[in-house]
């Protein structure tokens, strides 16, 4: 059993190993740039502070409290300044390594023996000298020990940056959570903790190698790391030089079901313009992709028709017939945001509450109203955001069904369907065309009172890019009325449990649709 | 060389570390700064390269007022011993002893030659010691390096702040005699801080005794042992004999010399030699009331003179 899941995994290494290497590359360099960044801030300003001694507290004080910041806090407060991708990555990567760094550089400094100071003083050396030759060797292990800290958060941290857009290892992580699938998350995990080793046998090298009166070496290894990382920039500066196709940029949320959409956008407005679209896949929740498209980082995405009117527009659908909730989403994005919905297609993939079959055999549960009867005994998993959700989130059930559940948990969407399958909860929030729901045979609960409104999914563009490029809304428009709830959860199965590739399935759907040629 | 002019160091807490201090120090001198601790004479020291500036008053080296020249060519012509050594740890012997020779821009060759000059000066053999870290040396090793590095770029003037304090009494002992030595070979002018008198008496040619800031008597160490200038100085410098203010009598042989010049019993050993180097013979005849009691000779005040050195020096080591 062992060696077969062993034999799995290299398999699926083989596999990816397209990807693997692209998100390993990205991991790389936006450690690296991070990296830098946070020693050119920290050396300097350490030895600064330990020279002048003044104001050193409150600025590593400050520091420490950036420190504290859950990560994901600081990579979604980025995003309204500074957009997505890998800029809000690199900042908040940078500011956590600044602490230890910065820390041991004025640590470091600062206890250099006086005595050797006065010395090179009393010898003449000016300033610079007296750094070089004296202060920075002998703080030098210090520093490196902070350094070498600062960039095993970095590594680690940098898993996170997958889900503002950054790319990297993590992506490979998010997707095995959202898949439920260990091997994603080994194929990711595993590289990244051997990248952070691989970085700090680097660094100790370095470290080992410039013991000594000289620093030469340190500098030889920035040098490298600065070499590595501006190459491949470069080149691609010189290659955007060249004339490039008008380029769209298509975002969609984290999950094989927005990614699968997305391919289908792409590959309907490349077949029919002569537009790059360029996809960013797993791009978060939805906090974070619509604060992406009112920053103009990304010119569309995919988005349902029940969400833009409870989560976007804040407002109370008035009504549970999917033309109506269209319209009504259409004409408030339009005002409020200057965006357009376009036209949406024919299945829901509405919030839903599911149970396993085993117990609604065991207790007849069949409609939400039912679940009441035995409140008490309830442990449930949602997600942040359904628990969250004032109209059709957990909050809404409260008020509609009045159901006051003993125990709810919150957990990440991957993970919530297995601590259902494992027993461990008895009820949990599900997307009606998620995989599981065929994977694991689980059972929705009817939505007796109408709670949820209806969820189609549609593209969502901004108005000034359908003015640029007014061709993409008839293109996208043919996906209007189809898919059907069997074809997307079977589309969504062969991703999530068979591993099928997201541009491949997207394809052949729209062959067989006819909407696109072989 | 050296010159203090109406010298005062205020810190900016109002304490006068230095109050209006006055000397000279000549080319060549072997000049002791001594007194209690907190009586300021490290602050003295440490203001003639500059590492604490005067907050009143002038000083000068060979006429011209330190604080015309740059600050760090000042420095590279003040070699500077320190009490705590200060060795570089992560830099080799050599590497330390060649610092300021490559602050001055010398040669490869030129700094090469003068670290193995030096080495061998205060017997460290070059081949085994150059490419030592501090580390491995002894205390007393240490701060020969320290002497050397202090040497190295050819100063003019040598500063030392208590450069035997840290060490143990027989390196001290060593490196006091090598210390005499060699301001007798390298003729340079030395300006050395130290609070213990019979280091002070044993190599200065002229000291400085300091109280609260002030210099209470500058002279040389015979004067001082003869005149204190006052109780604290008596106090300070304790019970001591002046060796060249001793007897005749105490000092020679009971063999007659005839026919060599006479002294009497009761003359100093100063008289003594005056009167030696005045006749141009080696022995003087000895008389107690016309009557001779003995002889003495160049041999026997010599000898005297290094057995008392040994006795102070005793002392010293406890």
């Amino acid at each position: 059993m062992k060696l077969f899941a062993v034999q799995t995994f290299f398999q699926l290494g083989r596999d990816r190993s397209d990807l693997l290497i692209n998100a390993l590359w990205e991991h790389i360099e936006m450690s690296l740039i991070s990296l830098l960044i946070a020693v050119f801030i920290a050396v300097p300003l350490g030895i600064f502070l330990a020279m002048y001694k003044k104001g050193a507290e409150p600025v590593i004080g400050t520091t420490a409290v950036i420190q504290t910041i859950p990560s994901l806090a600081l990579l979604g407060f980025l995003i309204p300044f500074v957009g997505i991708g890998t800029m809000p990555a690199i900042i908040a990567l940078s500011a956590y390594a600044l602490m230890p760094i910065l820390r041991n550089t004025y640590t470091g400094v600062k206890g250099v023996d006086p005595a050797l100071s006065e010395a090179a003083r009393g010898m003449g050396m000016n300033y610079g000298q007296q750094l070089m030759k004296v202060m920075l060797p002998l703080a030098m292990p210090t520093i490196m020990a902070g350094i070498r800290t600062g960039m095993v958060l970095i590594v680690g941290t940098a898993t996170l940056a997958a889900l503002v857009g950054a790319g990297g290892l993590g992506d490979l992580i998010m997707t095995g959570l959202n898949r439920s699938n260990n091997y994603y998350i080994l194929l990711g995990a595993i590289p990244a903790a051997l990248l952070a080793l691989f970085f700090d046998a680097v660094l100790r090298i370095t470290e080992r190698k410039s013991s000594g009166s000289s620093i030469t070496p340190i500098f030889i290894v920035v040098l490298a790391a600065v070499l590595v990382v501006a190459t491949p920039n470069v080149l691609q500066a010189l290659n955007l030089a060249e004339d490039e196709p008008e380029e769209i940029v298509i975002a969609g949320k984290i999950g094989a079901e927005p990614e699968i959409v997305i391919n289908m956008y792409k590959l309907l407005i490349e077949e029919e313009t002569d537009y790059e679209v360029i996809l960013e896949p797993g791009l978060g929740q939805t906090d974070i992709v619509f604060q992406a498209l009112l920053n103009e980082d990304i010119d569309g995405y995919f988005e349902f028709t029940g969400t833009a009117i409870t989560n976007l527009l804040n407002e109370e659908p008035v009504s549970n017939d999917e033309q109506e909730a269209y319209e009504q989403a259409r004409e408030g994005m339009l005002e409020e945001f200057n965006l357009v919905f376009l036209e949406p297609m024919a299945y829901q993939n509405t919030y839903a509450l599911a149970i396993t079959e085993e117990m609604a055999e065991e207790t007849g549960v069949e409609t939400i109203s039912d679940l009441t009867a035995i409140e008490d005994e309830l442990t449930a998993a949602f997600t942040f955001e359904f628990a969250d959700r004032d109209n059709d989130g957990y909050p809404g059930v409260q008020e509609v069904y009045g159901l006051d559940i003993n125990d709810v948990q919150t957990m990440d969407p991957g993970l919530r369907s297995e601590a259902l399958v494992a027993g461990d909860v008895d009820l949990i929030d599900a997307y009606s065309t998620d995989s599981y729901m065929i994977r694991y045979n689980l059972v929705t609960l009817e939505d007796d009172e109408n709670l949820f409104p209806p969820f189609n999914g549609a593209p969502l563009f901004r108005e000034d890019v359908l003015m640029e490029f007014p061709e993409i809304e008839n293109i996208l428009n043919q996906l209007g009325g189809r898919i059907s709830e069997e074809e997307m959860m079977e589309m969504n199965y062969q991703v999530d449990v068979e591993d099928a590739d997201e541009e491949e399935v997207a394809r052949n759907y729209l062959i067989e649709a006819g909407l696109l040629e072989e | 060389m050296i010159e203090f002019d109406q010298v005062t160091k205020q810190f900016p807490d109002g304490t006068k570390a230095v109050n209006n201090i006055n000397f000279r120090v000549k080319e060549g001198e072997f000049f002791v700064l001594i007194g209690p601790s907190g009586c300021g004479k490290t602050t003295t020291l440490k203001m003639i390269n500059r590492l604490i500036d005067a907050s009143e008053g002038t000083i000068k080296i060979n006429d011209e007022n330190i604080l015309s020249k740059n600050l760090h060519k000042l420095r590279w012509e003040i070699g500077y011993v320190l009490q705590q050594i200060a060795l570089f740890p992560h830099m080799t012997i050599a590497e330390n002893i060649a610092i300021v020779p490559e602050l001055k821009k010398w040669s490869k060759s030129d700094t090469n030659a003068r670290i193995d000059e030096l080495l061998e000066m205060v017997g460290l053999h070059p081949g085994t010691y150059r490419d030592r870290l501090p580390s491995e040396l002894s205390g007393g090793q240490q701060q020969r390096i320290g002497v050397v590095r202090a040497l190295a770029g050819n100063p003019d003037i040598l500063l030392m702040d208590e450069p035997f304090s840290a060490l143990d009494p027989l390196s001290r002992d060593q490196l006091q005699q090598d210390v005499g030595d060699l301001q007798k070979q390298i003729k340079k002018t030395i300006v050395f801080v130290t609070h213990d008198i019979n280091e002070a008496l044993l190599l200065a040619d002229r000291i400085a005794i300091m109280q609260e800031g002030s210099i209470v008597q500058v002279d040389t160490p015979e004067n001082i042992l003869d005149h204190p200038a006052n109780d604290f100085v008596r106090s300070f410098i304790g019970n001591k004999t002046n060796p060249w203010k001793e007897t005749v009598e105490k000092v020679m042989s009971e063999t007659d010399a005839p026919g060599a010049p006479v002294i009497p019993h009761t003359a100093t050993l100063t008289k003594a030699v005056d009167q030696l180097k005045a006749s141009e013979k080696d022995v003087l005849r000895v008389l107690n009331r016309n009557e001779a009691v003995g002889s003495i000779s160049y041999k026997q005040i010599v000898h005297y003179l290094s057995d008392f050195e040994a006795s102070v020096k005793e002392e010293v080591q406890k």
